[in-house]
């Protein structure tokens, strides 16, 4: 899978849960502290990452979730592993 | 002592078929004018009465999961499958952060939520109450009936048919909605 | 100045826990620290990521009425124990999530049910059926503080002459759907709850009922009943914030704690013991560690949860939480918090650890839900 698709499929999902996201969310901004993303859009967010790519995402991964850019490089690896 | 509550307004509306999220900024939407109100957050009360909240969500969520997995669920459906979520919602929509009840069932979990918002009335704990029924549509050719009433308390009724009265009978299988607007419109279309 | 309310109080009670079939061996195992949490083989195989809970192995009834044959065998014992043939117009009033969970689940996958038969009404009528009851109902949908909602349902009812005698309680059978909604939220434990600890990770499920025969003190003194404690008031709030995660600083919460008190006519100096909602997730228990700070100041008094030992029985919980309350009046005793071993500093909330014999007159049971539903039950330790 490419970097593309996992990102338009991240970008989607985003927008899904927080609507006034901008569609083309630069990938080095932070979700906290820059989109204010709340620890439970988070949650929500990696769920429906996990049900679109079908993984299981540990609690312990979820730091890796800060931003588009460490997100497809988790992806990336989880999918490649 | 003896003040009388009486059907400030009312709203009644149908709505199209819809799961619970996304019926409910309809609903919001169609209350707009029924929650204008100056009244203290903590002196509001919201009463609802339905005979399938949650239901929908439940059966969508549950049936989503059957395919994807249990592990790895629709997340955007949950907490919605719980009956209390649309009277939580209408909550924050209207800021009400007083006492917040939801009953499921017929014209009988009507009864019990208009009950309630008396007591509440009477004793003092809010000032404004808010009973609303939604029986949500259960397929996409029906309607999602809506009814509520805003209700206050007053010395004496400027328009003794605003007084609510909650018939002992005549509801007989009447969904909450159905029952609410037949008490709307007993007590004078206001 | 207003008249005292009417006394009302608790003169039987029954329950199903994970923790034993009886409100004795459950208080007997709660006080021994023991915790009904196990691993289950069948969520295991069906592909739950959260496969430990708390269950009642021993109980069995058709999974479809799994929820209604738990409040009639509650019920049943509450009323042997009253000591009462119940009057026709007996008031019902429970409290539950859904309702027969399985039968939503099985619709969804495709039997042709009528769901309108196994909703929360389905528990109050049938309870009303079996025990042939007329009087006034209530089928309240309030999740995880329903059990809470229905007592003070029937106080006020009892109160204001429309029964005479109430059944009252919380009923949950165990929720798959439940389950996998709660663990998508990840507000599940993996392992195991531990309320206001450092390293509380979330809850884990229970399931149950807990029913209550509550009437009117002279009544109840009249045909020489015992009454096992006094329920003096409810308080309730909304925190009108967010669809799931408590307002932060439990403003919400310290309102209905505020309230109980305030209806009860006591100072916050007057509550010896706070059985909390303490469901082990970090954003519940912080936000009620700090209403509890709000309310309380710096002199906290005995803080249990029960969490830990029985799970999370959500629309049960509060009313099997108000069985462990009316034991620990009866005996004076605040039970330990199973799973509460290093107080989370920054919540600052010390649980007991053991079994804490103390005066007890009054106790705060506290039970919150998602929808920023609060609710707070005081009650009062019956002295003749």
């Amino acid at each position: 899978m490419t970097d593309q698709h996992i990102l338009s499929t991240l970008r989607h999902e985003l927008k899904s849960i927080k609507p006034k996201l901008p569609d083309n969310l630069p990938e080095n901004s932070h979700f906290k502290n820059d989109w204010q993303l709340d620890s439970l859009e988070l949650v929500e967010f990696v769920a429906r990452i996990e049900q679109s790519f079908g993984i299981l995402i540990p609690d312990e991964d979820l730091p890796d979730f800060i931003s588009l850019e460490s997100t497809t490089r988790y992806l990336q690896n989880r999918l490649t592993a | 002592m003896g003040k009388l509550i009486v059907i400030e307004s009312s709203c009644t509306a149908v709505l199209p078929y819809g799961l619970e999220k996304d019926t409910m900024p309809e609903v919001g939407a169609a209350l707009e004018a029924l929650f204008a109100t100056q009244v203290e957050p903590d002196a509001r009360g919201l009463y609802l009465a339905s005979k399938n909240a949650g239901e929908l969500s439940a059966l969508r969520f549950w049936s989503d999961s059957q395919h994807s997995g249990v592990a790895l669920a629709n997340p955007e459906l949950f907490p919605w499958t719980l009956a209390n979520a649309p009277c939580g919602w209408l909550a924050r929509q209207f800021r009400v952060t007083g006492p917040n009840y939801t009953y499921t069932g017929s014209a009988e979990a009507l009864r019990e939520a208009l009950e309630q918002a008396s007591e509440d009335l009477q004793s003092g704990r809010v000032t404004t109450a808010w009973v609303i029924a939604i029986d949500f549509s259960k397929k996409p050719r029906y309607n999602t009936a809506l009814a509520a009433i805003r209700l206050g308390l007053r010395d004496r009724p400027g328009n003794a048919r605003q007084q609510l009265n909650i018939v002992e009978n005549g509801s007989g299988k009447l969904s909450a909605a159905a029952f609410l607007q037949q008490i709307i419109r007993d007590t004078g279309a206001l | 100045m207003k008249n005292a309310p009417e006394p009302i109080v608790i003169t039987g009670m029954g329950l199903l826990s994970p923790l034993g079939d009886s409100v004795s061996l459950l208080w007997q195992r709660l006080l021994a620290g023991e915790s009904a949490v196990c691993n289950w083989p069948d969520l295991q195989e069906e592909g739950y990521r959260v496969s430990k809970a708390c269950r009642l192995d021993d109980f069995t009834a058709p999974p479809l009425r799994r929820g209604r044959m738990l409040g009639f065998t509650a019920a049943r014992e509450a009323i042997r124990q009253a000591g009462l043939t119940l009057p026709a117009e007996t008031g019902v009033f429970i409290g539950s999530t859904l309702g027969e969970s399985r039968a939503f689940e099985q619709k969804a996958e495709g039997h042709r049910l009528n769901l309108a038969g196994y909703t929360v009404e389905s528990f109050t009528a049938f309870l009303r059926q079996k025990f042939k009851l007329s009087g006034p109902q209530r089928s309240i949908a309030t999740a995880c503080a329903a059990g809470n909602y229905a007592i003070g349902a029937a106080m006020s009812a009892l109160r204001s002459g429309r029964a005479s005698v109430a059944l009252a309680g919380g009923v949950e059978p165990f929720s798959r759907l439940a389950l996998v909604g709660f663990s998508r939220s990840r507000a599940m434990a993996t392992d195991r709850c531990q309320p206001f600890d450092q390293n509380r990770s979330g809850m884990l499920l229970g399931e149950g009922a807990a029913i209550f025969v509550l009437e009117k003190a002279r009544d109840a003194l009249r045909r020489g009943a015992r009454p096992l404690a006094e329920v003096i008031s409810l308080g309730l709030s909304c925190d009108a914030h967010h669809p799931t995660a408590p307002e932060p600083e439990g403003r919400g919460m310290a309102t209905a704690m505020r309230l109980a008190l305030e209806a009860g006519g006591i100072g916050p100096e007057a509550i010896d013991w706070v059985n909390a909602h303490g469901s082990g997730t970090r954003l519940s228990d912080s936000a009620e560690a700090k209403a509890m700070r709000h309310i309380f100041g710096a002199r906290l008094p005995a803080i249990s949860g029960s969490k830990g030992a029985i799970g999370h029985a959500l629309g049960a919980a509060s009313a099997l939480e108000l069985a462990i309350c009316v034991q620990g009046l009866l005996h004076q005793t605040v039970p330990p918090t199973a799973g509460h071993e290093q107080a989370d500093p920054e919540a600052g909330i010390n649980c007991t650890r053991n079994a804490r014999q103390q005066p007890i007159q009054y106790v705060l049971n506290n039970a919150f839900a998602f929808g920023g539903i609060n609710s707070s039950l005081l009650l009062r330790r019956w002295e003749n």
